[in-house]
């Protein structure tokens, strides 16, 4: 009777609010966080019909976006024209769409800002919930996640009404502000809390603690209004234009970069936070100290007499902390908190890269909680990144749990050239997730024939057959990088010879450009492992480098195209030129085999004559030679 | 002059300046230093030294470092005064480096002329003492370049060089060529008598072009020939081959007393085109010991073959006609070149699969796809697509839906084969523009689609290959159209579509089914047979008494003598337009009866029917002729093809008149021979073989028997079809060796070659594999014999000496590296 109940609610596309208390309820999957990642998984099971609900703590999706970013301005860009029609390729300069069959819910159609409102977003996640009948339990506070008797897991909500799941999957995305504890930390505002009204630092002399983009979206806003802004990190400053990693220094946030070189009092400077120490002076300003940990008892203090010239020694009428955001563990039990990662990548679980919990079996993260997969590498850990590793994660969870092999295309080799070219011309999923995701060509029937898979996670290279039910011994793999020494803070990425035109220097372009690697056979996980830091994939049987290019136009037929068709006929180990039928009939008189084209079409009655129109241009071309 | 100190300087100042964590700021300089220094190995042998001068440290010392363009030019000196600075972007390589520098050498003796007068001008003073060798260069900086510079600073003692960048002061000499970078021509101003002669230089009427492939060794090789004489006669100046000994090519001219005024006057022209690539040997054929020269008794007098440098074969002219012509085929000098001269009527051996060379990688990108070429070179006459619908997701579905038929090509730009195709299908619809005057079903019936602009469309119809051309009616499935990819093909699948009716005018062949009467069990079957065969045959049908009738009206004609049968018309052939059959009980079986029975009984043979005729698996028996109704074998062949006791063959003509090039080359093939004529040829696909019927005329019997032979070996076949596998001809790029080659070079560019120490730079060695090596040194080597022999002129004191006072001891002490 109460499953009937819920059965209702969940054709409504909505859950109801969990009045009554002590229900219990099971789906196969449960998704915990309606914001973008949650919504888009949750998209991909409905379409193929699975059991499934979102759990969101607040009462719309997207809830984070009601509040942030706390200036309002999305820094994910909303290209509405690329001067093409071709949707695919179009997703690669949309940051703001989710993936979806309803050409309605294009962000584009949204907003006409290059940077729209967060309010936008808030809207679109609400039509996308609702146009798509996403089943949500809103206002529904997960808690005391737990492995159950029947290896499931189990929670409960606020109301003690209890569920469970044999899938969990985790898409709250990083919402708990990252608070570094330090002498005087109580002085400091958040982020999340700081006045938005620029009139409130009329006058006044503001640090601001962080060096993202956060930090710089408060200075932006409020330098007209300070004495002076500084700014303070443990690490450099690092631009999103020199790194290429959409989650560094956007440049629509960098104004107050002009003004500390344009001496205009800003400044930015790089100090170690955890060894900082705010007093507050008597007319209740703050003052900074910093301790070594080294030396508890000796500190630097504005007025030693030995560093008489401390950069910061004025103080301050304000503090902001913009340090970024971690993962909050909170709603599981002790026994199925998932392990945090190390280093820069302490503040994601840790996953591997079938989105799997190392921990827990069964338990996987979409989203920007997988980010920790691409930190620092790829876009990951935004939306027009994780809409594509959502769904692969999705079809990984297809094949895994429902034997439902990995979407796929197949065909006879001799197509490939084209379908590659196309591929690399418009697929968005291996443009925007660059490094980690690539298209696995499988070949077949002693490379006659094809299965193409699409935009499948790369480090899971050497599982490709377990992962996605295709058997696979040959591969070519097509990938989009970048040039290995191109990218990083303080590389000048202008420099004149930046880029090559040259097909032969492939390997030498450095902006994003499509790698393909032939093996023989799969990849060891070994060889998975120990890869030189410089290298994305194991060293392949053969290789090759598509020339970058300026217009990501890859489609020169003899800067492009030709190096690539031979780079394939070599592998296939046969000439895959095309003949016009009198060339073939030609063939067919004097040689005792036609060339595969020929084989193919012009015996089959399909050969393809040369039009009068385009041999009398041939025969004025040819004399001129 | 030779003698003089030339020194070039760099500025380092840049380099100090960056600290060690950010080398990788300053790579396009250090790339430059490596080729500097390359340079400067190659450059000592032509007394050019080479320094850099390490500012930031000796920037008081040293005056240049206080300029500000010395971080990004090249400063040349020439007795210690600088004579020209350079941007270090016009000397990005060796090649360039070395050709500038040379360039400035020989400023004198290799001046540059702009103007085709001022060349003229040039020759006049020459007349009478030197020869002139003019070369155009596109560029400067060039390998082309830098290998004329070289050449000439070996030769200047013997002749005059000059260049130009202006193709006007070179477009009047013979050979000129637009589309090349660049050419060489030795001008023999020293034949001359006076400065307007115009058997001399004037106007470089007597030029010859240099043919050879641009680069050093047969550069050299050439100049070098030049020198030796070019004509020899064995019984006037010795029974000797002096070109053998010299490692030229030799061009055999054998002559009696009757030839000798016409070879010589050949021989002089052969030398006017290849003049420094051939020597002439001239036989006269009374010679006792012919044999040593390579004379075969059964050459008919006069006769001329070739001996290539290195071969110690001859390669006779079969039929001693146009010599010039070829000689130039068989020394094969630039493949390029011999392109240009053969307008594809000539017969070239092996077109279609000239191998490539695997180890050159400008091949790589040499376009040797037909179809890929065809479409690219025509970039700029696109096909006219006034008549073809466009369809876009806006109009995709109301067209589709609402027009009674429509054909759609689904095409991508990037692929060759739709681009191609979009030309015979543009042609297609501009032939059926015309029939939309009249009548409006005609209205735009072809449409394209692309499936990169509308990629969502295609995928969702399932369209994954390209082009893919499908055929919409109204209330009706869509159909692939699979037939051929020509303007012929589509207008008569459309024309059937819209109007079967009209279907004579498409298709020679029509079918009748006669039945007695509408229950006949055959009808389905016959229905069935016609639904397969839609679009291809004009399948017809009737019953009772107009069956009858129509069986009673050409009952004579027919083989068969009751109903049902099946009737078929063929419009076009002469021998059997019409034949019968009993009525067929399977649709499958009228369709293989019709399939096979519509070819005519002697076809010609063409590029679309050979597909049909190649798959009977029998031999072909062909008579290649100009005009078959003329031809005595017609009516024979006619027979023969009718003839149940005549070998199993298909039995057809092929055109070879004027425009039938493709024809022409294959009978070639066949007949081993530049040279064709009306034939009768056997081409037995199962064995391989070819066989030539030895007569212009023949009975049944004879050609029967004739055949027979062939087919069991009994008789001589001429040629045989060749072998040929399809594999790739290119090994491409091949990343991963480059990737290590480099790793191994320069395991970093950083790392062994630090430009901040500029002692690091004694241990970069040259690239070891340079082909130019030897020949570079063998010339360097002959320069230096010649400047032996000839008065050097006085050294002048050393630069430090006539500087200024305040810098002259810091210049010769100066810190500087000296390489």
């Amino acid at each position: 009777m109460i499953l009937a109940a819920y059965f209702f609610a969940c054709i409504c596309g909505q859950e109801s609010d969990g009045q009554g208390t002590g229900v219990h309820k099971h789906w196969d999957y449960i998704v915990i966080g309606g914001g973008p990642a949650g919504l888009q998984l949750g998209h991909f099971l409905k379409k193929s019909n699975r059991d499934y609900v979102i759990m969101e703590r607040n009462g719309i999706p997207g809830s984070f976006f009601a509040t942030y970013p706390r200036h309002d301005m999305l820094i994910s860009i909303n290209k509405r024209h690329t001067g093409k029609t071709n949707t695919e390729f179009n997703l690669r300069h949309d940051w703001n769409s989710l993936l979806s069959d309803d050409p309605s819910l294009s962000f584009t159609r949204y907003s006409k800002d290059f940077f729209p409102h967060r309010k936008v977003m808030v809207d679109y996640l609400r039509d996308y919930q609702q146009k798509l009948g996403l089943s949500v339990r809103f206002n529904t506070e997960i808690s005391n996640i737990r492995r159950d008797a029947n290896a499931e897991f189990a929670m409960e909500d606020q109301h003690n009404n209890t569920y469970s799941c044999r899938y969990l999957i985790l898409a709250t995305g990083l919402w708990k502000p990252n608070t570094p504890d330090f002498v005087g930390s109580e002085y400091v505002e958040g982020y999340e809390e700081v006045p938005i009204d620029a009139d409130d630092f009329e006058g006044q002399s503001v640090l601001i603690l962080g060096r993202g983009n956060a930090a710089f979206e408060v200075a932006d806003r409020i330098y007209g209004s300070t004495n002076l802004i500084h700014m303070m990190s443990r690490s450099r400053v690092r631009l999103s234009w020199a790194t290429h990693y959409v989650g560094d220094l956007r440049a629509v946030n960098n104004g107050l970069l002009d003004t500390y070189q344009l001496k205009s009092l800003d400044g930015v400077l790089e100090a170690p936070i955890e060894e900082l120490r705010v007093v507050k002076t008597e007319d209740g300003k703050l003052r900074l100290e910093f301790t070594s940990p080294d030396h508890a008892s000796s500190s630097l203090k504005p007025d030693d007499p030995d560093f008489d010239n401390f950069a910061l020694r004025e103080p301050y009428d304000r503090i902001i902390r913009c340090l970024g955001w971690e993962y909050e563990p909170g709603i599981f039990n002790s026994q199925t908190k998932m392990s945090k990662g190390h280093g820069r990548k302490r503040k994601y679980p840790v996953i591997g890269h079938n989105y799997e919990s190392v921990d827990f079996p069964g338990m996987y993260v979409a989203g920007t909680l997988s980010h920790s997969l691409d930190f620092r590498k790829s876009a990951g850990g935004f939306l027009h990144g994780f809409r594509y590793t959502v769904r692969a994660l999705h079809r990984l969870l297809e094949w895994k749990n429902h034997q439902v092999a990995w979407p796929s295309a197949s065909g006879l080799t001799s197509d490939l050239l084209t379908r590659i070219m196309k591929r690399i011309n418009e697929a968005s999923g291996i443009y925007q997730m660059f490094f980690m995701l690539g298209d696995v060509i499988i070949l077949r029937s002693n490379r006659q024939e094809y299965t193409y898979l699409e935009e499948f996670p790369l480090h899971l290279l050497h599982q490709v057959e377990e992962q996605t039910g295709h058997p696979a011994d040959e591969v070519i793999v097509v990938s989009l990088e970048y040039g290995a020494n191109f990218s990083g803070a303080g590389n000048d990425i202008f420099r004149a010879d930046r880029a090559t035109g040259e097909p032969s220097e492939g390997h030498m372009s450095n902006f994003l450009h499509p790698v393909f690697y032939f093996y023989k056979s799969l990849p060891s996980a070994e060889d998975m492992e120990n890869l030189f830091p410089h290298e994305n994939l194991p060293r392949p049987d053969r290789l090759h480098h598509m020339v970058e290019d300026f217009l990501t136009n890859w489609d020169a037929p003899k800067s492009h195209i030709l190096p690539l068709r031979r780079f394939l006929e070599n592998i296939f180990n046969q000439d895959e030129r095309q003949f016009f039928s009198h060339e073939c009939f030609e063939m067919g008189m004097k040689f005792d085999h036609l060339p595969p084209f020929c084989n193919r079409f012009y015996m089959a009655g399909r050969g393809l004559d040369s039009a009068s129109s385009l041999m009398e241009h041939i025969k004025a071309s040819d004399m001129l030679v | 002059m030779c003698l003089v100190n030339i020194e070039v300087l760099v500025g380092l100042e840049m380099l100090i300046k960056v600290n060690f964590e950010l080398v990788t700021d300053i790579t396009h300089l250090s790339v430059f230093l490596r080729e500097f220094f390359a340079s400067s190995m190659e450059m000592t042998a032509y007394n050019v030294k080479f320094l850099t001068v390490d500012c930031p440290t000796y920037s008081q010392e040293i005056s240049y470092c206080q300029r500000k363009d010395v971080e990004t030019e090249v400063f040349i000196f020439k007795d210690g005064e600088e004579i020209i600075h350079l941007g270090l972007d016009t000397m990005f390589d060796v090649s360039s480096i070395v050709s500038n520098v040379l360039q400035i050498v020989l400023l004198r003796e290799v001046p540059i002329i702009q103007k085709q007068k001022q060349r003229t001008l040039h020759e006049q003073t020459l007349a009478g003492h030197s020869d002139l060798i003019f070369s155009y260069q596109g560029a400067i900086g060039t390998y082309e370049h830098r290998i004329f510079m070289e050449v000439a600073h070996a030769y200047t003692w013997k002749y005059r060089f000059a260049l130009t960048t202006e193709a006007s002061a070179v477009n009047d000499l013979p050979g000129y060529i637009a589309s090349e970078d660049s050419a060489i021509w030795v001008i023999p101003c020293s034949k001359a008598k006076n400065p307007t002669d115009p058997e001399g230089c004037k106007g470089g009427g007597q030029a010859i072009k240099y043919k050879g492939v641009m680069s050093l060794f047969p550069l050299a090789n050439f100049m070098k020939f030049l020198d030796v004489v070019p004509i020899h006669d064995v019984s006037v100046d010795g029974l000797y081959n002096p070109y053998k000994a010299n490692n030229m090519n030799t061009v055999y001219i054998y002559y009696d007393q009757q030839s000798r005024t016409q070879v010589m006057k050949e021989a002089g022209m052969i030398l006017g085109e290849y003049r420094g690539h051939v020597g002439i040997l001239m036989v006269d054929v009374k010679l006792k010991r012919l044999s040593d020269f390579g004379y075969l008794p059964q050459w008919k007098i006069p006769a001329l073959a070739v001996q290539l440098d290195g071969s110690d074969e001859l390669k006779p002219m079969l039929e001693y006609f146009n010599p010039v012509q070829f000689v130039g085929e068989t020394l094969n000098l630039a493949k390029s070149e011999s392109a240009s001269h053969e307008s594809g009527e000539t017969w070239t051996e092996k077109p279609l699969e000239e191998d490539m060379d695997p180890d050159d990688l400008s091949n790589v990108e040499i376009q040797d796809d037909p179809v890929a070429e065809a479409v690219y070179s025509s970039r700029h006459s696109p096909p006219d697509r006034t008549h073809l619908l466009t369809l876009t997701r806006k109009n995709y579905e109301s067209e589709i839906n609402e027009r009674e038929f429509t054909m759609v090509l689904y095409f991508l730009t990037f692929d060759a084969r739709s681009m191609a195709f979009m030309y015979s299908y543009s042609e297609a619809a501009n032939a059926l523009a015309k029939l939309s005057e009249t009548d409006m079903r005609w209205k735009m019936p072809l449409a394209t689609m692309d499936c990169y602009d509308w990629t969502d469309i295609c995928d969702k119809i399932n369209v994954t290959t390209y082009p893919t051309v499908r055929i919409y009616r109204k209330g009706h499935e869509p159909i692939e159209y699979k037939g051929l990819l020509s303007t012929q093909a589509v207008a008569s699948a459309v024309r059937f579509g819209i109007h079967p009716m009209i279907m004579k005018d498409v298709s020679n062949v029509s079918v009748v089914g006669l039945f007695p009467d509408v229950t006949h069990s055959a009808v389905s079957e016959f229905r069935e047979a016609a639904k397969q065969l839609h679009g291809k045959v004009l399948c017809g049908i009737a019953f009772g008494e107009v069956a009858s009738e129509m069986f009673a009206a050409k009952a004579a004609d027919f083989e068969t003598s009751q109903l049902p049968s099946l009737v078929m018309v063929k419009r076009s052939d002469v021998f059997q337009p019409r034949l019968s059959v009993p009525m067929l009980t399977s649709a499958n079986a009228i369709v293989k009866w019709i399939s096979q029975s519509k070819m005519p009984l002697l076809p010609q043979l063409t590029a679309e029917n050979y597909p049909y005729y190649y798959q009977l698996q029998k031999p072909f028996l062909i008579l290649f002729t100009e005009d078959i109704s003329a031809h005595p074998l017609y009516k024979i062949l006619g027979d023969l093809a009718q003839d149940s006791d005549a070998p199993e063959a298909t039995y057809s003509w092929m055109s070879i008149r004027k425009e039938d090039h493709v024809n022409q080359r294959i009978l070639q093939f066949y007949l081993k021979s530049q040279k064709i004529s009306e034939s009768l040829v056997f081409v037995c696909f199962l064995s391989g073989r070819i066989f030539i019927y030895p007569e212009n005329e023949g009975t049944v019997d004879e050609i029967k028997t004739w055949m027979i032979q062939a087919l069991n070996n009994a008789i001589e076949f001429t040629s045989t079809l060749e072998f040929h596998e399809w594999k790739p001809r290119h090994p491409g790029y091949d990343f991963l060796k480059m990737m290590d080659e480099e790793a191994t070079r320069d395991p970093d560019v950083h790392d062994n070659y630090d430009p901040l120490d500029p002692d690091s730079a004694y241990e970069y060695q040259p690239r070891g594999d340079d082909p130019d090596d030897e020949t570079r040194k063998a010339l360097q080597e002959l320069r230096d014999s010649r400047l032996f022999h000839q008065k050097p002129k006085p050294l002048r004191k050393h630069p430090s000496d006539s500087r200024p006072e305040d810098s002259q001891t810091t210049w010769h002490e100066n810190p500087r590296t000296e390489l």
